[in-house]
């Protein structure tokens, strides 16, 4: 009875003990080649090689995979080796050390009656088993060390052992014991409860969870087991929705604030009271998704929408996925780039219309009291009204790591309000090459940087791709008029063209309308007869007091319009006369200290970009050259010059462009072709701008410089 | 806007955190301001005061070197005082060199050396401290000020044509300055004296499109004016009567010895019992009694200077008495003076009658030097500094500078043109002299070349017809108040 109960106790623990672990290493070479010799039933190499696979195998530590593994069948092999080869003694020897090490193992394969009633008997006497009840019974339990299932009755070697059962929120417990030959022994434990367990669900998983104000780390993705399909059914969410268990031990008696967040959606928060020690169920906390949405369209058809720094897609572009929180929103094309900080709330629906202006970034800030507020997005943020061009402050890493790279001193672009460089600037060329590569990298039309002068005034430089010469602008932050008059510096675009009928008139006091002072001979004015001294009265038959009310008249007119006058000659004879408005093309000063060249660089680039009529591109080209020339860009300015075909005549005409080359060709060291340049120039009627002087001076003056240099 | 304001609101927090002493600044500021201020009504004594306070009582803040600047200004170009101008500039350099005010410390310092003098050595001088401020203040707009300035002290020296170039490089790299509308003025100058007179036309209009309101817009105009009178208007024409009158009918002014028109366009008649001093609306503001002045003149400070036989009595009581030393030693009253001249320097320059001479004096009447001997009528000045004697004896008016060395002669007859009895003289803001005759009445205008530009006379019927002309004044415009014994008023030609 007793031994159909064992072997029945035998089966249990075969059926009941924890699947062994696939196999953890491979094939144990000794073991391997003992049971094939045992298996060719040669007993005697079998139990040299047995001898030598339990010797390895008993090194190994108790917890081993191999040893749990392997072990038992080795011992099995040996004794039945042994009693194979007459040494029954050995054998039940053996079968008593396997027992020990498993006290469930059955015996494997065809096993002759004889050996099965040796192992039966080395069973009884040293297998018996053990009842466990433990409470609670999730504990963990482990008896020798060795897990094993709460609450269930295992078979057990003969002698001392000892028991443990553990379980978070309660104090372990450890109890040894005697197992006694044929008595089942029964060991019941019963856990103390003495601290509160959270367990933690959300949906979704990913959260960050902070108890208290102490981060706890992120919920895990689940699903979680089963024992909590009540609270996940009571939450109205499917198990697949919900995160793994986030196991919080040793939880104080008391109020706990739980703080739930994850990058866009929204915090939660839950306050959770502990009175006594037990397990608690937190959730499944549902977090709600905290997005806008964003539309952004373009000036520019060809802009790609940058979010964050990622490159999303062409404009137009929409999302509804934008998280709650501060974002960059840019485009970005080669014509400019349109940059905005946000900031979405849940809900939002943000619309952005980007203008694409020609970019600056702002890399430096210098004299800057450290730890204070970023001084380039502050310039970033007080120059956004600008219309002609986007000063935006890169994220300050990309920056650092740029300017390493570039190997140029932080007060690479500093200037003090008179323009003299702060601190070991570098050489101007050096300055430009520095500069294009900066901006490249930024993907800007220039670059730009902040010096701090006193107090609150400070100076922005810019520099242009290809510029050598930055222009500086000086700005006191917390005057909202200075800041305006530096916009207005900033935004100050030249006319190309402006209307003209090839005569000046001049206000002369005691004389009732505008006097002729001077006209130009192939212009609609000496077309019409008008002559120096003529007194105009009346434009388009309303009296003109004086030479503003005249261009006011004259600004009402489009090209190839005419502009009717009434005109009193010197003898005092009056006549009729009707001009031909046209738009005489202008230039600027390449002298002009007072215009900021560098914006108008980047703003006439970008303005290239889109095609235009001839006439009007070609003095956008012009512009552009004098632009670069003003800057020291000779060649680029030369290659502009290039594509500028003007007619010859009076006012910016062809004269104007070959003085420019000549101006170029100079100083290039091109001695030949500013010559022929100069000596064109010299020859014309044209004027280095709309007002003057004209070219044909200043050219003969550049071809009597010339002579004088080759004289030296 | 609202996210600009914020970003201003607490970046002025940041800043006034940081700052050392804002309240000190803010004082200096305003003492600043009240100064400039008082500059602009011509309060200089209260102008002055708060600048210096600025500088003794602020020397931290940011508008200490611009107080000094200001003082230094003033004590050059107000108070004729060009050391204490020195000592203020110096003090700017020497404490302030890096300061905001410092480019124009060297612009003043280069006014200063060009006020020393004539000389090579003070024009290199002039020229090199002006040539500091683009060297070593590329961005300032002291740069146009000194280019400006730079192109005056060439004009001084009558290098025109290098002080057209100098004036032509602020226009083209600062149009937008004022200093560019200063230096379009004066090219205009340079340009009428070098006979294109017509070309400053086009430039002077620009000054009153690119400066529309300003002084500078006003002063175009009246070139424009003069310009378009004497080259551009036909030229048997240059005057026509306007039909105004200044003083009344029943006045009758006597004895009139002189009339001058200052910048405000006040008219000030010299006459037998005193000095009468009309507004430029014509109306009578003042009169300052002077018992048969021979002669009169404003001098440095603005007052109102009486010369009756030997002595310049001023308004508020100093006088000076100008005595001559003569061969034997003694010392002789000047005691008929038809022409006295205040000088930049504070000097005088007096007609001695009966010496038939030009004296130099002193501020105080003393006697330093003979200038010229010659027996003169009237004594004018034109920007240069030179002086158009009329001569009484030769009929005559010569142009000296201010050395004394003969620069033309305008002889009594040439060709267009004949001189019965010139009375008066005057230069036009250009150095063109007009000579009144009284002889023939007519009005001649000669360029500074001694060429004639332009003859005006009337029909002695018609209305504003001079046939007795005793005095006249141009204005800014070049306008003729000329004062006619029959009318026995200011007549107005224009």
């Amino acid at each position: 009875m007793l031994i159909r109960k064992l072997a029945l106790l035998l089966l249990l623990s075969a059926v009941l003990a924890p699947a062994r672990p696939a196999r953890a290493q491979a094939v144990d070479p000794q073991f391997s080649e003992a049971k094939r010799l045992f298996d060719s039933l040669d007993y005697d190499a079998a139990l040299r090689a047995l001898d030598l696979a339990i010797s390895g195998l008993e090194a190994k530590p108790l917890q081993d995979a191999a040893r749990r593994e392997f072990l038992p069948g080795a011992y099995e092999m040996r004794a039945r080796s042994k009693f194979g080869l007459g040494d029954v003694n050995g054998a039940r020897a053996d079968f008593v050390a396997l027992l020990k090490i498993n006290a469930g193992h059955a015996l494997t394969g065809q096993v002759s009656p004889r050996v099965v009633a040796l192992f039966e008997e080395a069973v009884k006497t040293t297998v018996t088993s053990v009842n466990l009840t433990v409470t609670p019974p999730t504990a963990k339990m482990e008896l020798d060390g060795m897990p094993v299932p709460a609450s269930s009755t295992l078979p057990v070697t003969v002698g001392e052992h000892t028991i443990t059962a553990d379980q978070i929120g309660y104090r372990k417990v450890q109890q040894a014991f005697t197992a006694e030959a044929g008595s089942t022994v029964t060991v019941t434990l019963t856990l103390e409860r003495v601290s509160s367990v959270l367990n933690i669900l959300t949906t979704p998983a990913d959260v960050d969870v902070t108890i208290d104000g102490v981060k706890r780390g992120k919920t895990a993705a689940g699903p979680p087991p089963p024992t909590f399909a009540e609270a996940i059914a009571r939450a109205k969410v499917t198990p697949a929705q919900v995160s793994a268990v986030m196991v919080i031990p040793d939880v104080s008696a008391g109020s706990h604030v739980i703080e739930f967040t994850r990058d866009c959606y929204v915090k939660a928060e839950t306050r959770v009271p502990i009175d006594k020690p037990d397990d608690y169920t937190v959730g499944p906390i549902p977090l709600e998704h905290a997005v806008a949405s964003l539309t952004v369209r373009a000036s520019d058809p060809r802009a790609q929408v940058v979010i964050d720094g990622q490159t999303r897609g062409a404009a137009p572009f929409s999302t509804t996925e934008l998280c709650e929180g501060e974002h960059t929103v840019e485009l970005r094309a080669q014509s400019g780039r349109f940059f905005k900080r946000v900031q979405a709330r849940t809900g939002d629906k943000l619309t952005i219309d980007g203008q694409l202006k020609p970019a600056f970034a702002v890399l430096s800030a210098t004299g800057q009291p450290p730890g204070g507020t970023d001084l380039r997005i502050a310039v970033e943020r007080l120059f956004d009204p600008s219309s002609a061009v986007t000063l935006f402050a890169p994220q300050a890493d990309q920056v650092d790591q740029a300017l390493r790279a570039s190997q140029v001193p932080p007060t690479w672009l500093a200037f003090d309000a008179n323009k003299r460089p702060l601190g070991g600037a570098p050489e101007l060329v050096q300055r430009g090459e520095a500069g294009t590569k900066l901006a490249t990298t930024f993907g800007a039309q220039g670059v730009a940087a902040v010096s701090v002068i006193d107090r609150n005034r400070v100076v922005l430089s810019i520099l242009a791709v290809g510029s050598n010469d930055p222009d500086v602008l000086e700005v006191t932050l917390d005057n909202a008029d200075s800041v305006r008059r530096a916009i207005t510096q900033l935004d100050r675009m030249p006319a190309f063209f402006r209307p003209s009928i090839g005569m000046v008139g001049v206000d002369v006091a005691d004389v009732a309308g505008v006097v002729v002072g001077g006209v130009d001979p192939s212009g609609p004015a000496a077309k019409a007869g008008i002559k120096v001294g003529d007194l105009v009265t009346k434009a388009n038959n309303q009296p003109i007091a004086d030479a503003a009310a005249l261009a006011a008249a004259l600004g009402t007119r489009k090209s190839n319009e005419d502009l009717n006058l009434e005109i009193k000659d010197r003898t005092g004879a009056v006549k009729q006369a009707a001009v031909k408005v046209s738009m005489t093309p202008r230039l600027i000063g390449i002298s002009d200290q007072s215009l900021l060249v560098n914006a108008i660089l980047v703003a006439l680039r970008s303005r290239l970009l889109t095609p235009s009529e001839p006439a009007e591109e070609a003095i956008m080209r012009l512009n552009l050259a004098a632009a670069l020339a003003r800057v020291g860009a000779w060649n680029e300015a030369r290659m502009e010059l290039q594509n500028v075909k003007l007619p010859e005549g009076s006012g910016v005409a062809n004269g104007t462009v070959q003085y420019l080359i000549g101006l170029c060709a100079d100083r290039l060291g091109n001695r030949a072709d500013a010559e022929t340049a100069y000596r064109a120039a010299a020859a014309s009627d044209s004027l280095l701008t709309e007002d003057g002087p004209p070219v044909r001076e200043l050219a003969a003056a550049k071809l009597a410089e010339l002579q004088r240099r080759a004289g030296q | 806007m609202k996210l600009q304001c914020t970003v201003i609101a607490s970046l002025a927090l940041v800043a006034a955190l940081g700052a050392q002493s804002p309240r000190e600044e803010e004082l200096a500021r305003s003492q600043f301001q009240s100064g400039l201020d008082f500059l602009q009504s011509r309060r200089f004594a209260e102008a002055i005061k708060d600048f210096q306070t600025v500088v003794d009582s602020f020397p931290k803040s940011s508008v200490a070197d611009a107080a000094l600047v200001q003082i230094a200004m003033y004590q050059l170009d107000v108070a004729r005082n060009p050391e204490a101008a020195q000592a203020a500039t110096d003090k700017l350099l020497k404490e302030y060199p890096s300061g905001a005010a410092a480019p124009m410390a060297y612009v003043m310092a280069g006014r200063l050396a060009i006020n020393k003098g004539r000389t090579a050595t003070d024009v290199e001088a002039a020229l090199a401290s002006f040539e500091r401020v683009p060297r070593l203040f590329p961005g300032s707009e002291a740069v146009a000020a000194a280019n400006y300035y730079a192109g005056h002290t060439l004009w001084l020296v009558r290098r025109t044509e290098e002080a057209l170039d100098r004036y032509r490089r602020v226009t083209m790299e600062y149009p937008r300055s004022i200093w560019a509308a200063r230096a379009t003025l004066a090219a205009a100058v340079c340009l009428v004296q070098t006979d294109r007179a017509v070309r400053a036309l086009e430039e002077l209009q620009r000054v009153r499109q690119e400066f529309p309101g300003t002084p500078e817009a006003a002063t175009a105009l009246n070139y424009n004016t003069i310009i378009y009178r004497l080259y551009v208007r036909p030229p048997q024409s240059p005057y026509a009567f306007s039909g105004k009158y200044i003083g009344s009918e029943t006045a009758k002014f006597r004895d009139v010895v002189g009339i001058s028109v200052n910048d405000a366009g006040q008219v000030m008649l010299g006459h037998k019992t005193g000095i009468s001093i009309f507004d430029a609306k014509a109306t009578l503001v003042k009169t300052v009694t002077a018992e048969e002045p021979s002669a009169f003149f404003v001098d440095e400070k603005g007052r109102l200077v009486t010369v009756r036989r030997d002595t310049l009595l001023a308004e508020g009581g100093d006088y000076a008495a100008i005595a001559i030393p003569q061969k034997d030693g003694k010392l002789r009253q000047a005691d008929e003076i038809p022409s006295v001249l205040p000088l930049s320097n504070g000097d005088r320059l007096v007609a001695d009658r009966r010496g038939k001479a030009v004296i130099r004096v002193g501020i105080n009447g003393k006697y330093l030097k003979n200038f010229a001997t010659l027996n003169a009528e009237r004594l004018v000045m034109n920007k240069l500094e030179d002086i158009a004697i009329l001569d009484r004896d030769t009929k005559s008016v010569v142009v000296v500078d201010r050395d004394g060395k003969q620069l033309i002669k305008i002889l009594p007859k040439g060709t267009g043109y004949e001189l019965d009895n010139p009375i008066d003289v005057a230069f036009d803001p250009f150095g063109n002299i007009y000579v009144l005759d009284r002889g023939k009445p007519s009005l001649h205008v000669f360029s500074s070349k001694n060429k004639l530009l332009a003859s005006f006379s009337m029909p002695e019927k018609d209305p504003g017809a001079f046939p007795r002309p005793q005095a006249f004044g141009l204005d800014g415009a070049g306008r003729v108040y000329l004062f006619d014994d029959r009318s026995q008023r200011i007549q107005v030609y224009q």
